[in-house]
């Protein structure tokens, strides 16, 4: 299992590094804000309700841009560092390396994920109304999405330097929504066969933001459809798998 | 190596039809999700208050949407910024308006509520008697009650002796409030701000406002088709929600004073108004000052639509509801007790 291999020591890799730290010592201060507000409102359930929605962001965002900073090094640093040769030496093909890649930073994002969102749910009582399946719906949307983002993230590493593919891809991941609406009513405005046709071509770019329905979570009782969130994993999915492939195809003609 | 380039390309290939297929397909996912969660421009009180993120960002829209209306009283004074409770001068603008209005509907002699309740705002009796509205803009910058505490005080109250007299008679201010400049200067501002916050309805009346006044010389002949329809806009974007107080009375009550006043459609008046009138009568309590004189208003302008419709039983009957909100509003007062002497003065012939 060399794709195993590769995942399991940049995952522990990443633990080692500095990244991780400033995860905990955000998880820290959420804590311990949210403890102070609890304590100082006791059951005030406006502070309950934005203290779960400024813990259910943190948590989107934290992972995300943590996915995304290991994503961007992980190439360029083996490359820098020559450790790249010897490991491609091995009986390890570069889709494989590539692949252990992804489900490294992939999982550290999850874990972050998970971690951050336990920490919520034992500090913080959810606001009413709330659906328990909604909130498990958020967290495999969510899981998806950062599968998407990392792939974009390895993919763009390829292509860009490190910090511009981060600024990039995280740029695209939280803002993209907001400038499609943009786009989409600038075209509107505007009408027209090309502008509806332009307005179509658009959606080739990943629609990240809909795999981030948390404000779901926070106003809505019902679970969403779950046909719904398995259409929306499969679309995440495919553009992850689309851009590892991308990924592959500039790999192999890379020359190291 | 033949071979390897072709599977390259096989390669790039399966990334293109992909990519076809996700964006083919795209819109038959996204879109369900999207319109559940899509970040609209004009706030939705329940999902917003959900999200403290999204209460930041309306936060920010809000304050951006305020800037952009500071922003276009600035232009209005030639750069001049004036503080916070200084600057009412379209409210001031508006009350004269109406005033006006008033006047040539013939509530003119009640004492004006308004002018009551803001000594600021009272025309002087120059003014009252004024037919012209440039005239009584004008007096409203002269008469003292109009003057604010500057930011350079006069003689009287400083308390810097010398230094102020020294900076008085260098005079690198005015103690007066600096003449409008015109109009269509401030219009692009009040239009972002509008772009920016669909419901800041201050920005929406003060630009409809502002706009039907750039008719004047023939600057612009179609300002009032043009406010008329940013007006009906502005209903369009900012419908009455459920099970909240209905809080743009401004929006119709100018929109309706248009149709009164300048296209003389009084059945389209009425047509913007009652919702308004039945709305405000409904939400009364939960109405703030300023969404009460607007009501207060549009109850005036709709008892003059339907008079001028010839439906007098109408007019005596949105009179009497609206001093049943507002008993001490003169206009609405005189107009109901003269509807009640014509009615009187039509049955008395039949009744010999």
């Amino acid at each position: 299992m060399p794709v195993w291999l590769v995942a399991q020591t940049t995952f522990l890799e990443a633990l080692r590094r500095k990244d991780v730290y400033v995860l905990l010592i955000l998880l820290g201060i959420y804590a311990l804000v949210a403890t102070a507000l609890l304590e100082g409102y006791p059951g005030d359930p406006d502070v309950q309700r934005v203290l779960f929605s400024i813990g259910l962001t943190f948590s989107f965002a934290s992972a995300a841009i943590l996915s995304v900073v290991l994503a961007a090094r992980q190439v360029p640093k083996e490359i820098a560092q020559g450790t790249i040769l010897p490991l491609l030496a091995r009986p390890l093909t570069r889709a494989q390396f590539l692949a252990g890649k992804f489900l490294a930073c992939w999982l550290v994002g999850v874990v972050t994920l998970w971690l951050f969102l336990l920490l919520v749910r034992l500090l913080v009582s959810p606001p009413q109304p709330f659906s328990e399946w909604l909130f498990v719906q958020t967290v495999i949307l969510k899981t998806g999405g950062l599968a998407a983002v990392t792939a974009i993230g390895i993919l763009l590493s390829l292509a860009v330097p490190e910090t511009l593919n981060i600024t990039l891809t995280l740029g695209y991941y939280f803002l993209w929504g907001l400038i499609f609406n943009i786009i989409q009513y600038g075209l509107s405005q505007s009408g027209g066969l090309v502008a509806r046709a332009v307005g179509r071509l658009l959606y080739v770019f990943p629609h990240l933001d809909v795999l981030n329905v948390g404000r779901l979570t926070l106003s809505q009782a019902a679970p969403v459809d779950w046909a719904l969130v398995a259409g929306l994993m499969i679309y995440a999915a495919g553009y992850a798998a689309v851009a590892l492939l991308a990924a592959c195809n500039l790999f192999e003609k890379r020359w190291i | 190596m033949k071979n390897q380039s072709d599977i390259t390309r096989r390669r790039w290939a399966l990334v293109a039809v992909g990519l076809l297929i996700l964006a083919g397909a795209g819109p038959l996912v996204v879109e369900p999700m999207a319109q559940n969660i899509r970040l609209t421009r004009t706030p939705k009180f329940e999902r917003d208050r959900a999200s403290a993120i999204v209460q930041a960002f309306r936060g920010l829209q809000m304050s951006l949407a305020d800037i952009c209306y500071a922003k276009s009283t600035e232009y209005q004074h030639s750069g001049i910024i004036y503080r916070a409770p200084c600057e009412e001068t379209l409210d001031a603008d508006i009350r004269a308006d109406r005033h006006q209005t008033d006047e040539a509907l013939g509530g003119g002699t009640s004492p004006h509520p308004s002018a009551e309740k803001s000594p600021r705002a009272a025309p002087t009796p120059a003014s009252s008697k004024s037919t012209s509205r440039d005239h009584v803009e004008r007096h409203q910058h002269e008469e003292p009650d109009h003057e604010h505490n500057t930011m350079i005080p006069p003689k009287e109250a400083d308390f810097r002796g010398i230094i102020g007299h020294v900076e008085r008679e260098v005079k690198p201010f005015s103690l007066t409030h600096a003449a409008h400049s015109k109009p269509e200067e401030a219009l692009p501002w009040l239009r972002l701000a509008t772009w920016i916050n669909p419901e800041h309805e201050m920005s929406w009346v003060a630009m409809a406002f502002w706009l039907q006044r750039t008719r004047k010389g023939g600057r612009n002949p179609r300002a009032v088709e043009q406010a008329i329809e940013l007006l009906e806009r502005a209903r369009a974007l900012n419908p009455p929600q459920e099970n909240q107080p209905f809080a743009k009375q401004g929006l119709l009550y100018m929109l309706g004073h248009l149709y009164l006043m300048e296209k003389k459609d009084y059945a389209k008046t009425i047509e913007v108004l009652e919702p308004a009138i039945k709305r405000g009568e409904a939400d009364f309590a939960k109405l703030d000052a300023v969404q009460r004189d607007w009501l207060s208003f549009s109850f005036r302008d709709a008892v003059e639509a339907y008079r001028s419709l010839g439906q007098l039983d109408k007019a005596m009957d949105v009179a009497a509801r609206g001093i049943v909100l507002f008993p001490d509003d003169g206009p609405l007062r005189t107009a109901l007790r003269r509807m009640k002497n014509q009615a009187k003065g039509a049955v008395k012939p039949s009744g010999k």
